[in-house]
């Protein structure tokens, strides 16, 4: 069991930002640069919180989540979006399901730790039921 | 153009298409009513001239299937009559001829007639094809309309990133920076930088949502809702505000007001309406909300004891970064809240209005929803 949490965003600002607030706080963070990166570490063995960015190049926070369930990495991780974009919808509408919460660009910190607080706590009740 | 002259009597069929010869038109002959529908299909004349009394198949006859053919109703048919027969006059303009001509005819009377009827259908034409060109182009225009909305909405969709990204550091940042600094001189300054990213952030997604609100893809998401439990539950949500203000709230509505509705937007509207009475209201003030129902439409109306406006203000308000001169520095309004209030409730079809006797004589805002 773990609680771990990763940042997945193409954005060294927004990295920084989670990074430098989660530090503050105590809880470890492991960045992705890329959903590409993302899919990397959770085939390294990586469970836990993600918090998905919407729009990057390549491959966007939808298309990371689909390649996510397609290779059955899944199970133990829950996904919160950070979305900046009026309409962040996905292409799918099944991918929806494995979205537990949005988060808002620009979040306080106290937002973003809010929802590492509600969250994080189910992340072990998830690896704990598998 | 064509004219097709159609008649049993072969010698009639001469004399008429001798009659016409003057008029250089391309004149065709059939024997028959068969021969006629035989050869309009085949030649599509601009004229018929059409004897109604033919064994076989009857003027009459060759006409109604003339004018159930969809290509083919729009040719005129001119009768010829043997006689000078009203019913039979009648019964031929009603069944879609455009005029008739007694036998035997006169050559000038015949030419005039024909010469008249070929104007009509050649102003017809031109009108047809006119009518065709307008619907390109308008088919033409909906594709260009069409493709620049979705570029529209791609752009917004991009300033929202782009804006609300970098937002993020400093939204996020800042107060944390605030926490740690003792020299309250920093302090100060870092205070005034923060209070301005706030109004940043506040115009950011003021602005944004109101380019959503203007977007005609946007769908609403109607459901059925007592619209008074709705005004209860936003009321509620507003108290803490209300008891430091010390304002005094009288809600008028006591029955159930059934409405379909986008409940978010419109608790949104409630909400920025009622928290906009409270901003412009000297302490102890009172807020009071009425509804009306008729057959049509629902009437909210929510009138505060505030500072009122003038004419000039009263016909600006709802525009987009309107801000009244008093207000003009306030950092804590974007200027677009009305201007949001005015897209949802024109986004459900109903309308929005201020009224005020003057400053300090309070303001009412009425807002209609459609039944």
């Amino acid at each position: 069991m773990s609680r771990n949490i990763m940042i997945v965003d193409d954005d060294p600002s927004i990295q920084e930002t989670v990074k430098i607030i989660l530090d503050a706080n105590g809880y470890p963070i492991s960045i992705a640069k890329s959903g590409r990166e993302c899919i990397d570490m959770l085939r390294g063995g990586f469970r836990g919180l993600l918090f998905m960015d919407v729009m990057m190049p390549e491959m966007d926070g939808w298309d990371t989540i689909a390649a996510i369930e397609k290779e059955d990495l899944l199970e133990g991780n829950i996904i919160c979006m950070l979305t900046a974009v009026n309409d962040p919808g996905p292409k799918m509408e099944s991918i929806i399901e494995c979205v537990i919460e949005y988060v808002r660009k620009p979040f306080t910190s106290e937002e973003l730790l809010e929802t590492v607080r509600e969250y994080l706590p189910y992340v072990e009740e998830v690896q704990g039921a598998t | 153009m064509k004219v097709l002259i159609v008649d049993d009597n072969q010698k009639a069929l001469v004399i008429a298409k001798a009659r016409l010869g003057k008029e250089e038109l391309d004149v065709l002959c059939a024997s028959s009513g068969k021969d006629c529908l035989e050869m309009v299909r085949k030649t599509t004349p601009d004229l018929i001239l059409l004897d109604l009394d033919m064994p076989d198949m009857s003027g009459f006859e060759v006409c109604k299937i003339l004018k159930s053919d969809n290509d083919l109703s729009m040719i005129p048919i001119i009768f010829l009559t043997a006689t000078d027969d009203t019913t039979n006059r009648i019964n031929g303009l009603d069944l879609g001829a455009v005029d008739y001509v007694t036998k035997p005819f006169d050559p000038f009377e015949l030419r005039a007639r024909v010469r008249a009827a070929l104007r009509t259908k050649q102003l017809q034409d031109q009108l047809a094809e006119l009518n065709r060109n307008l619907e390109d182009r308008v088919e033409q225009r909906t594709v260009e309309i069409n493709q620049l909305l979705n570029q529209k909405d791609a752009f917004i969709n991009q300033l929202s990133h782009d804006l609300r990204t970098p937002l993020t550091p400093l939204v996020a940042l800042l107060p944390m920076v605030l926490k740690k600094i003792e020299d309250t001189e920093i302090k100060k300054i870092l205070d005034l930088a923060i209070k301005n990213v706030g109004y940043m952030k506040n115009l950011t997604e003021k602005t944004l949502q109101l380019a959503q609100l203007n977007s005609s893809r946007l769908q609403l998401k109607m459901e059925k809702v007592d619209l008074k439990d709705e005004i209860i539950d936003t009321l509620d949500s507003l108290s803490s505000i209300f008891s430091e203000h010390g304002v005094k709230i009288v809600n008028n509505i006591n029955s159930p007001i059934q409405v379909e509705i986008d409940k978010v937007l419109i608790k949104e509207l409630v909400h920025n309406l009622i928290s906009n009475s409270v901003k412009y209201m000297k302490d102890e003030g009172g807020i009071t909300i009425d509804g009306f129902q008729n057959s049509k439409d629902v009437r909210i109306s929510i009138t505060d004891t505030g500072i009122g406006m003038t004419h000039d203000q009263l016909n600006h308000i709802f525009e987009e970064f309107y801000k009244a001169d008093n207000a003009r520095h306030d950092r804590s309004s974007s200027g677009l809240g009305l201007s949001i209030c005015k897209r949802i409730i024109e986004k459900h079809g109903g309308s929005i209005y201020a009224e005020s006797q003057g400053v300090n004589e309070g303001t009412t805002v009425h807002f209609t929803i459609p039944l």
